[in-house]
């Protein structure tokens, strides 16, 4: 067995994208109310090329694309969500699918790290072989 | 995962906001019938502008990696509704202009109520989001154990 193998480096990749995302969160529920607010996400697959240094890491193709840290996803959401835009201030937030996001955010955090949990506690295991 | 302390200032800032916006609409409700002010002339409601607010990173002192700013929110300022007041005719009335017209708030109660219910539900919602962050970071620290 490896000890750093892909799944486990992936799974605490993942961890970081949770917490991230989780502060995007935050940040749209806090500003629901603020006028020309627009709504951000991230998604876990530019995460992990950003972090990996995939083949699109560093690919930029717009002069306003920032390089090194994981792309926010804006601009497609706002017109993604354009239709449903309520509101007359520029604000797009959507309360319900934010809230939606966030348990859904910590429940997947808790499915990984208690995954991740495990596979460390088998590792530790196979270090001990087996005793204790 | 350090910058979900951040998050919570981000979760915070609006819970603030969110409470002082309250305490106002609590004021135009419970002055909806008052016809003297120390500005003179009836009481004019009054309402929140928000503006979103970058936080600092809660780590900034200790770590050299650069972190992108969340955006909280704050009150960038207190407005007073330009809507006139509404004259209602009561010669009796002490305040009472001499056609006998009294100038009474321009307060909408039902107006007021269903701004109140909308920043609970915000108020709410920034709970959430606050305990969603306390919930991660116990997460991780099981995962050390």
């Amino acid at each position: 067995m490896k000890i750093d193998d892909a799944v486990l480096s992936r799974m605490s990749r993942f961890l970081d994208y949770a917490a991230r995302r989780q502060k995007v969160i935050t940040s749209n529920l806090a500003n629901a109310e603020t006028p020309g607010y627009k709504a951000q996400d991230v998604r876990f697959e530019d995460f992990l090329a950003q972090a990996e240094g995939g083949p699109s890491a560093l690919r930029k193709t717009h002069v306003e694309h920032l390089s090194g840290k994981p792309t926010l996803i804006r601009e497609e959401i706002a017109t993604t969500q354009a239709r449903d835009n309520l509101g007359h201030d520029g604000n797009n937030v959507d309360l319900e699918k934010e809230l939606v996001d966030l348990s859904e955010n910590v429940l997947k955090f808790s499915v990984v790290g208690r995954l991740l949990q495990l596979k460390l506690q088998l590792i530790k295991s196979g270090i001990k072989e087996g005793r204790g | 995962m350090s910058g979900l302390f951040s998050a919570m200032d981000v979760s915070a800032s609006a819970l603030t906001a969110q409470r002082r916006r309250l305490e106002l609409l609590v004021t135009n409700l419970a002055n909806a019938q008052t016809t003297k002010t120390p500005e003179g002339g009836p009481y004019r409601r009054k309402d929140v502008v928000f503006e979103s607010q970058s936080v600092e990173p809660f780590w900034k002192v200790l770590s050299e990696a650069e972190q992108e700013p969340l955006e909280g929110v704050h009150i960038k300022e207190v407005v007073t509704d330009k809507r006139p007041p509404v004259l209602v005719y009561q010669p009796n009335h002490p305040d009472a202009d001499p056609q006998g017209y009294v100038a009474f708030p321009n307060v909408n109660p039902m107006e007021e109520m269903a701004n109140v219910m909308a920043a609970r539900r915000s108020y709410e919602a920034n709970v959430r989001a606050f305990e969603a962050i306390r919930e991660l970071v116990r997460r991780s620290l099981e995962i050390a154990r």
